[in-house]
This record gives C-alpha cells, sequence and structure tokens, in this order.
C-alpha cells in the first residue's frame, strides 16, 4: 500500500463523469449549458443551472422542477426541490449518485490506465479494484 | 501488480481509495488524476511504500 485517500463531497468534480453517473440512474435527457434556467421554481427564487434534467423528460418521478447541477469551484453541486428530493427522488438520491459517480470514476481510470476492472459487492459496500 | 482499490459505501456515498504497488512519484501522478475526478479528499496519507525508492539495479561491467 503506498497511498490512501477518501472522498466525501457531494459536489462532483467532473461534468462527463456526473453524466454518465446520471445516465446509469436512468435519466437520460440531459442538458448542458451555461447558466439555464430551471423551470418549476417559484419566479421570486428562480435557479440556474450548467447540467440539467428537464422534469418533462422524467415521466417516472412526476418532480415538481427540474433538478441541476450547479458549477461552483469545487465541482457540480445539486439543485433540487426539497418536495421532489423528499417525496419523489429520494433524500438518498444524492447516495446513489455519489455511488454511480464512484463507479463511473473506477470504470475511467481503467481506461486511462490500460486496465482491468474487477467489481464485487458486499451487502451495501461496493469494491472495485483497477489492476495495471 | 499495481492497482487501485476504490472501497465504496453506498449508504454514505463515501469512497476510500488505495493505490497499491506503485512508489514515489508515479503513485502521486495516479493520485493526482483520482483528485481531478474525484474532488479534495477528506484524508489524504501516505504509507509507508510510498517512501521506498523505486529499486534500480546496478550493472558492473567487467574491462
Amino acid at each position: 500500500m503506498s497511498k490512501y485517500m477518501s472522498f466525501e463531497s457531494e459536489t462532483f468534480a467532473n461534468r462527463e463523469l456526473l453524466i454518465e453517473a446520471l445516465k446509469e440512474m436512468g435519466f437520460e435527457n440531459i442538458t448542458v449549458g451555461t447558466d439555464l434556467l430551471l423551470q418549476g421554481y417559484d419566479k421570486r427564487d428562480q435557479k440556474v443551472a450548467d447540467v440539467i434534467i428537464r422534469k418533462a423528460t422524467v415521466k417516472s418521478y412526476r418532480l415538481l422542477g427540474d433538478i441541476g447541477f450547479q458549477k461552483t469551484t469545487k465541482g457540480y453541486s445539486l439543485v433540487v426541490d426539497d418536495m421532489d428530493l423528499d417525496y419523489r427522488l429520494g433524500r438518498d438520491f444524492i447516495k446513489r449518485l455519489q455511488t454511480q459517480y464512484h463507479e463511473a470514476t473506477a470504470r475511467k481510470m481503467a481506461k486511462r490506465l490500460g486496465g482491468t476492472l474487477i467489481k464485487e459487492t458486499i451487502g451495501k459496500t461496493v469494491k472495485i479494484r483497477v489492476k495495471f | 501488480m499495481p492497482e487501485i482499490e476504490f472501497i465504496i459505501d453506498t449508504e454514505t456515498g463515501k469512497c476510500e481509495t488505495e493505490i497499491k504497488g506503485i512508489k514515489g512519484a508515479a503513485c502521486e501522478k495516479v493520485a493526482r488524476e483520482l483528485k481531478q475526478l474525484l474532488g479534495t479528499p477528506t484524508v489524504d496519507k501516505k504509507t509507508k511504500e510510498f517512501y521506498l525508492k523505486p529499486e534500480v539495479k546496478q550493472q558492473i561491467k567487467g574491462k
């Protein structure tokens, strides 16, 4: 063993991996831009984001507002209606997204390093080994 | 064989990584790439192996 690191951030550093993770979760229609206006929010509290899932494209959840990710200095941060998070997407939405994002990172590193990937799920833990 | 191990806790969203079997600067390069993709780590520590010098075989040629 030569280096150990632990990552817990709820912002996503890489846009490409964020989109890959969202697609893994079943969100196929993702719009990318800069400061795009989110629909479904109070006009007195309008929100913008740079990666957007339009509520109209997600019929299975019947969302009140669009799901967005706003670019910050640390990465892309979730913008979502609290009611959607509590009653439609589920409070664990960000945890599920983090899991998919971390798996996408492992795939990306395997590709970059020309390595092989071995994935194992033990209970609520996913263990991935990238050999190169 | 060098490897990166990812341990993802699906309940907390936490991801632990261990870079194994690489020493010194080569290890740091892989770590840097991981940080580019995963952001700033909450824990970042070098282990004993990191400080080992890469093996260099010396050949002494006779005249």
